[in-house]
């Protein structure tokens, strides 16, 4: 991205900025053109991406978004939740958020996003993407709350077949509140197998259910997305369904839902630390600040005073909750710089740190 | 000046870090919109500046064409003053890291400077600010080229340090590029066996050749090719706009830990240091030079030199509203809290420096002996 084309654009913009405060040079954008509720507290915003020959994904991405609260650059991953056809005919995507308690991001769109604005996003990623079953095989979707949102794109997208094989359990809150109802029952038509379960009423995943749905099919692909509990869970569960005269579905899962912040006092996150040659080591052990962890690990982060004056440590944060140990303040969940000495994570993290390149 | 207890150290570190959060909890959007508009305003002052000197000299003449030649220089020398100082500085110090922006953080940003910004980050943010003043630790402490202090043996060529002195300010930027390089004797001396340098000495060598590069090629090579016609007093205007800048920031900085009441400290004085006594340490170190606020926006809040060291990760406007809550601090506990007029602070500099170009009395008596 160090083009020159870049790297004037990036000089310019806070020129540009003094006229355009919400200028952003080299960000990828998108036009606000819709917003609706959609129950149990999620809300769908719709956008026209710029530059469409630019904008791509595969159904089951998510992106992530940035926005600016009190000055400062907050950034955020959610799940695309329309069809591919939507942005192939009208340039047309869906994001469908939760608004999380406490959660500053979730909260703060529906209230201030303005329609005809620009909401800056990064292009679309991730590996939780439809794959097409080997003949005679089903796909399972395993859903739980806002899980649904990737998976309701994957459907769609392949809507204009027959849905016959595919099987949805969706799992909600509260089933007299059902987000996307009407979208399901759409794909209810053209075929396609669903249980909405009560959680609360009816319980968390299980065997007789799973087993109850499939009714003896064969599955090619199981797709999963939900809290973490969940789909650990969902995971032993399809891996007992395994018939020992087939191979084994292909399990793919995508990590949602927020990251509880109060009450972590143990130490048994885990850190991933991604060196500057890619290499990624993990630790899950972790005694004292996060620079003390990474050196523990093995890593030979640059750092200077060890107190919090000096800033050599920061490093980028691109995922988890860290907290401040002098402040006690607890950090958001996106991507943002942290210096490691006055740090701890209160969640699993991930970073890229800066390392001496001398012993 | 009383000594204080451990106990009452502490207390007066508790009431200082109160202020700090106090401030950091105001830190926000007004903070954001500063530190861009200000940037802003910067980049169009550089640019500006480069375009109207060209064209007085390619469409002027006479007396107009130097006077509006000259005022672009200065224009263009202000321009580099806040890239390096209120805004360079600050942000690399880490002041605007809380806005999570792209460019405008301490590990990306660069400033308009011939020095590495990665080189001055290592010696400064951490050597500088966490050993102030501490002989044999601190190396900003006299540059290694000026005595400053009694502690130091004195040598026949610190006879002629006022003239150093002069040619270390105006050569400023160079000093700065260099300091790391001299530390670590990478081109000249015995190498030095206990070097903390993070990355090998063939990395530090070439990232001083690359920006010592960037900045030659830039204001001496392609901003006077670019306006052909008239390259040569394009080039000297840049020249001059960088002696300007050079001279400037060495004054000011000098005013901040090298008058005649900033204090100097020991190695044992910092051992076992408690949070506490580095605030106290910091405020001795010091001292601050009293002005409005364009003059203070000018030096960065190095003019606040004695807040910035307490508080060196906040954003820098806050330094002049904690200004008078710490001086009333100090005084509460008899901590001496060194301000003055620019024309003090200078005075007892230059007074400084002439003092210890000559041996003191002891060293004259037993040299004699």
């Amino acid at each position: 991205m160090n083009t020159l084309s870049s790297n004037i654009k990036a000089y310019v913009e806070p020129v540009v900025q003094l006229g355009m405060p919400s200028y952003k040079a080299n960000q990828l954008s998108a036009k606000i053109i819709g917003f609706k509720e959609e129950g149990d507290n999620i809300f769908t915003v719709k956008l026209r991406p710029r530059r469409r020959s630019k904008f791509i994904f595969k159904p089951g991405q998510h992106l992530n978004i940035l926005v600016e609260i009190n000055g400062k650059t907050l950034k955020r991953t959610f799940s695309i939740s329309s069809p591919l056809t939507a942005l192939q005919k009208d340039g047309i995507i869906e994001l469908s958020i939760k608004r999380q308690p406490n959660g500053l991001v979730t909260n703060w769109l529906p209230l201030n996003l303005k329609i005809g604005k620009k909401l800056y996003l990064e292009q679309p990623q991730g590996d939780f993407t439809y794959r097409d079953d080997p003949a005679g095989k089903a796909s399972l979707m395993l859903a739980a709350g806002s899980g649904i949102t990737p998976i309701i794109s994957m459907l769609e997208s392949c809507s204009s077949t027959d849905l016959k094989d595919f099987f949805l359990i969706y799992h909600v809150n509260d089933s007299c509140e059902t987000p996307f109802d009407n979208r399901l029952q759409t794909l209810a038509k053209k075929g396609l197998s669903i249980a909405v379960v009560d959680s609360i009423k009816d319980g968390f995943i299980c065997q007789e259910q799973l087993e109850r749905v499939v009714a003896g099919r064969e599955l090619g692909n199981v797709y999963c997305c939900g809290p973490s509990g969940y789909m650990n869970k969902a995971k032993k569960i399809v891996e007992s369904l395994n018939n020992p005269n087939t191979s084994p579905p292909a399990f793919h899962c995508e990590y949602f839902g927020s990251i509880s912040v109060e009450g972590q006092t143990d130490t048994s996150q885990r850190i991933e630390w991604i060196q500057r040659s890619g290499k990624t080591l993990v630790s899950t052990e972790n005694k004292g600040t996060l620079l003390e962890a990474a050196e523990a690990a093995g890593l030979k982060p640059l750092h200077g005073c060890r107190s919090g004056i000096c800033h050599q440590c920061t490093a980028q944060k691109t995922s988890g909750r860290v907290r401040n140990v002098l402040t006690n303040e607890v950090s958001s969940a996106g991507e943002e710089e942290v210096q490691l000495c006055i740090c701890v994570a209160e969640s699993d993290a991930s970073f890229v740190v800066r390392e001496r390149t001398v012993q | 000046m009383r000594k204080l207890s451990k106990a009452e150290i502490e207390v007066f570190g508790e009431r200082l870090e109160a202020m700090r959060e106090e401030s950091l909890a105001k830190v926000g959007e007004k903070d954001a919109r500063y530190i861009r508009s200000l940037i802003g305003f910067q980049r169009l002052l550089d640019i500006g500046s480069r375009l109207v000197m060209a064209c007085a000299f390619l469409f002027l003449s006479g007396a107009a064409m130097w006077t509006i030649a000259l005022l672009a220089t200065i224009g263009l020398a202000v321009s580099k003053i806040l890239n390096n100082m209120e805004i360079g500085h600050n942000v690399m110090h880490g002041q605007y890291d809380w806005m999570n922006d792209p460019n405008i953080n301490s590990v990306k940003f660069d400033w308009d400077i011939a020095g590495d910004s990665d080189s001055w980050r290592r010696y400064h943010n951490y050597e500088h600010h966490t050993f102030t003043n501490v002989l044999g630790k601190d190396r900003d402490f006299g540059y290694g080229l000026l005595r400053l202090s009694g502690d130091y043996k004195w040598k026949p060529k610190n006879r002629f340090q006022i003239f150093t002195y002069l040619v270390l300010s105006f050569f400023f930027e160079w000093g700065v590029a260099y300091h790391e390089l001299a530390a670590e004797r990478v081109f000249m001396g015995k190498k030095k066996r206990d070097s903390e340098l993070p990355i090998s000495r063939k990395e530090l060598r070439n990232a001083f050749f690359k920006k010592a590069g960037k900045q030659v090629f830039k204001d001496y090579i392609f901003f006077p090719l670019l306006f052909l016609p008239v390259a040569l007093p394009v080039l000297i205007c840049n020249f001059f706009a960088n002696m300007l800048r050079n001279l400037w920031t060495s004054t000011i900085i000098f005013c901040g830990h090298f008058t005649e009441g900033a204090h100097v400290f020991y190695e044992n004085d910092i051992q076992n240091e408690t949070r506490g006594e580095w605030y106290y340490r910091q405020i001795l170190g010091s001292s601050n030079i009293e002005g409005s606020k364009t003059f203070h926006i000018m030096t960065g809040h190095l003019s606040c030199q004695i807040e910035h060291h307490l508080f060196p990760d906040l954003p820098s406007h806050y330094y002049r509203e904690l200004s008078p809550k710490v001086k009333e601090l100090c005084a509460e506990y008899g901590i001496p809290y060194n301000t003055g007029r620019f024309s003090k602070q200078y005075a007892e500099v230059v007074r400084r420096i002439w003092t210890y170009s000559f041996p003191t009395k002891e060293e004259r008596i037993s040299a004699s002996s």
